[in-house]
């Protein structure tokens, strides 16, 4: 009865089920030898690769935070440098000015001497100029008078007195 | 031989000179020139006095106003 | 109370003077102008005038004698004037033509006759010197042995001037003669030297702006400046060089160093010239008169190092000749090179290319040489001019576009580099250890990783590091004048630090480039 039933819903009847069932038993088996493995191996290489830039991704971040560690601490350092350095020049402008006061107050201590000098001499000098105006007025009133007040006589006399000279001189 | 030739002189006085004056003058200055001397007579009266002889060699100069220009010179740079 | 009193005693002096006053009458030797034109006079009389003698025209004119004949003397007017005729008298003053001198000259601009022409006060002296004067005498001299340093590297290092010594400047114009010049005087600031600066026949133009470079670098309050401009009468012209010499050898007799600039000796061969031929005198090669060669041997004769027993000071001249196309062989340029104690010779050629001062290093010369320079800059200069040669040689065939060994293009690179190192721009004098520093760098070939073109900008780099770290390293050898192997350790051992300091910047700066270039 049941090979009837079997094989009047299937429309097999029991040896060729089980011949079918052996055959699908020969084919899982074979399909998964020769595609079981490779599928394995794949999904375990992939899992490996994954596992590969889950470590890749760590240590670049590990470097990347290294880097701007880096950086920090440079920057950190220039500025300390720079902080030195304002100092220092801060140091170096007050003795600057120490220096320029102190040659500043020395100059003026020359510069009035030297006006002193200066003072004297001029002096000097104008006394010179007086002494030259004077003579020059002086003869400027001579001539001024000797001009009005020569006469063809003292005219006379002057010549006679040159050509006398000049004839002892052997002109 | 030849009678040398006479020296041009130039006479420059602050009056004019009467010809006792020119004569006086031509006979100094002949003297000691062969040949005598021809006078050219000129006046400039800011000379104030004096004459000046030029012979062409030299100048003999014995005016008033070179006299006042010396004074003046030395006084002003008396102590130079 | 004082001014009376003055006075008083001035009254009392004047009067005392005059009562001793000889009246005289006064006797002059005279002549008679029976000719004038040109500036030129002929004057019948004057039996007892000497050559060179001034004459008195009246009024302030003034004619030197140049010509005796027997009875006719010839002489040349001193101040351009139109007030005098024939007929007029030309008196004797039995003086030579002299000029005021002293320390009252320092920073003033003066003509040949010591009048002055920058406007300020007149020049007053109790010093006379005439303008003429025999040159001092062999037994009164002594070696040059001083270094005169013009600040210029090419100069100083191959063709050093010592004190007292003759040098010539030559070219062609617009080449940098008198821009060399100038810049040994700006040099000579702190070194206790005295400097003439003698113009003659100059543009007004071009004097002024040397006097405005000098005031402008502080250069001024040492120079005396003597300017016979182009537009002066021609006997000024000729007198100047003379009376800038006269002015300088009151210092020189004083002790001092002077350094005496002729700018230039070529106008004043042509003021001569025009001098001599309305003169009449005969002409020779070129024109010029028989004396020409004369005028400049006397001038330049005047220019020595004194013997200690003579005060010791030195006048060293710079002459400057102007060539016409580059031709050395003419009259006055041959002239003047026999006459001085070698030349400094400034081609047109090289100054169009760039190389400026564009002085040509393998025909100028110094016949004083390492005599005159320091024990350091005779050590680092003595191959640079044998390297420069051999660079000059080999540059020849790189226009071949020909293949180089390795040891030609070494050759080729270290003379590109040096002639780069060796100019300089207008006005800006180098030291001593400067020159020394840079050559030590180049002569040992150090900087053949830099290009060409960045070696000046690399080695002026390098002079600021070693001011800001180094300081003591060339004030040493400015001190001491003297390179020692440790010193020169020491510059190699900078200029490695100074390199390493530019290649880690410059890594830094590229990296943060690149990083924030990717990111972005």
């Amino acid at each position: 009865m049941s090979d009837c039933l079997l094989a009047g819903i299937l429309g097999l009847d029991w040896r060729d089920f089980l011949l079918h069932l052996l055959n699908f038993v020969i084919l899982v088996a074979i399909v998964g030898l020769l595609v079981y493995k490779p599928v394995i191996r794949f999904v375990r290489a992939r899992r490996d690769e994954i596992r590969e830039q889950e470590k890749t991704h760590d240590e670049k971040m590990k470097e990347a935070e290294e880097t701007k560690q880096k950086y920090t601490s440079l920057i950190g350092s220039a500025e300390q440098e720079i902080a030195a350095k304002r100092k220092e020049a801060d140091e170096e402008a007050a003795k600057r000015a120490e220096a320029a006061l102190a040659e500043a107050k020395e100059r003026a201590e020359k510069l009035l001497a030297e006006a002193e000098e200066e003072a004297r001499q001029e002096k000097v000098k104008a006394v010179a100029a007086i002494r030259g105006e004077v003579a020059e007025v002086a003869v400027l009133i001579a001539s001024g008078i000797l001009d009005k007040e020569i006469t063809p006589e003292e005219n006379a006399r002057i010549i006679d007195d040159c050509l006398k000279e000049w004839d002892e001189n052997n002109a | 031989m030849h009678k040398p030739l006479p020296t041009k002189i130039t006479v420059i006085s602050a009056f004019e000179l009467d010809d006792e004056q020119r004569k006086k003058v031509e006979d100094v200055f002949g003297r000691k020139r062969p040949g005598g001397v021809v006078a050219d007579y000129l006046v400039d009266d800011s000379l104030i006095g004096g004459l000046v002889v030029f012979d062409g060699k030299t100048v003999y100069d014995g005016s008033v106003k070179t006299k006042l220009a010396n004074i003046k010179e030395k006084l002003s740079h008396g102590n130079d | 109370m004082e001014t009376i009193s003055v006075y008083g005693s001035i009254a009392e002096e004047l009067k005392n003077e005059v009562r001793a006053f000889r009246f005289e009458n006064k006797l002059s030797d005279a002549g008679r102008i029976v000719a004038c034109g040109d500036g030129v006079l002929t004057i019948a009389g004057l039996p007892n005038v000497k050559n060179g003698e001034l004459l008195y025209l009246g009024g302030d004119k003034y004619a030197l004698v140049m010509n005796l004949e027997r009875d006719r003397v010839g002489a040349i007017l001193l101040n351009d004037t139109y007030e005098l005729g024939e007929g007029d008298i030309a008196y004797s003053t039995g003086k030579i033509v002299g000029v005021p001198v002293g320390d009252m000259l320092l920073g003033r601009v003066v003509n040949p006759l010591g009048a002055p022409l920058d406007g300020g006060k007149p020049i007053v002296s109790k010093k006379y010197r005439p303008v003429e004067a025999p040159a001092p005498a062999i037994f009164d001299r002594a070696g040059v042995n001083d270094p005169l340093l013009t600040g210029i590297k090419a100069i100083d290092s191959m063709i050093p001037i010592g004190k007292g010594q003759r040098e010539l400047i030559i070219g062609d114009r617009q080449t940098g003669k008198t821009a060399l010049a100038v810049d040994t005087i700006i040099n000579q600031r702190g070194k206790n030297v005295v400097c003439v600066y003698v113009a003659i026949g100059q543009k007004i133009a071009s004097v002024n702006s040397v006097i405005h470079t000098l005031k402008n670098h502080g250069a001024l309050d040492y120079t005396v400046v003597v300017c016979s401009t182009a537009s002066e009468s021609a006997p000024l012209q000729y007198i100047a060089p003379y009376t800038g010499t006269a002015i300088a050898e009151e210092f020189m007799h004083a002790g001092r160093d002077v350094l005496i600039v002729y700018d230039d000796l070529s106008k004043h061969a042509v003021a001569y010239r025009a001098i001599s031929l309305l003169l009449k005198r005969p002409s020779g090669r070129e024109a010029y008169p028989g004396d020409i060669f004369y005028i400049h041997s006397r001038l330049l004769e005047r220019s020595a190092k004194l013997s200690e027993a003579q005060g010791g000071g030195s006048l060293t001249a710079l002459p400057i000749i102007e060539t016409l196309a580059g031709d050395i062989s003419a009259s006055i340029p041959t002239n003047v090179i026999s006459i001085t104690d070698g030349q400094i010779y400034l081609e047109s050629e090289l100054f169009r290319s760039g190389v400026r001062p564009a002085v040509n290093v393998g025909l100028s010369v110094s016949r004083v040489g390492g005599a005159a320079q320091c024990k350091a800059m005779k050590k680092v200069s003595g191959k640079v001019r044998l390297d420069l040669a051999h660079y000059r040689e080999m540059a020849q065939f790189t226009q071949f576009g020909a293949e180089l060994d390795s040891s030609t293009k070494a050759i080729l690179g270290k003379g590109a580099r040096l002639t780069e190192i060796l100019k300089q721009r207008q006005a800006s004098p180098v030291s001593m250890s400067h020159t020394v520093i840079a050559l030590t760098v180049m002569m040992n070939d150090l900087f053949s990783d830099i290009a060409v073109r960045d070696v000046n900008a690399a080695m002026d780099g390098f002079f600021d590091f070693l001011e800001a770290n180094h300081p003591d390293l060339p004030a040493r050898i400015e001190e001491t004048q003297i390179l020692t192997d440790e010193d020169e350790g020491l510059i190699r051992e900078y200029l490695s630090a100074y390199k390493g300091n530019v290649a880690r910047i410059s890594d830094e700066i590229r990296a943060l480039q690149e990083k924030s270039g990717g990111k972005a």
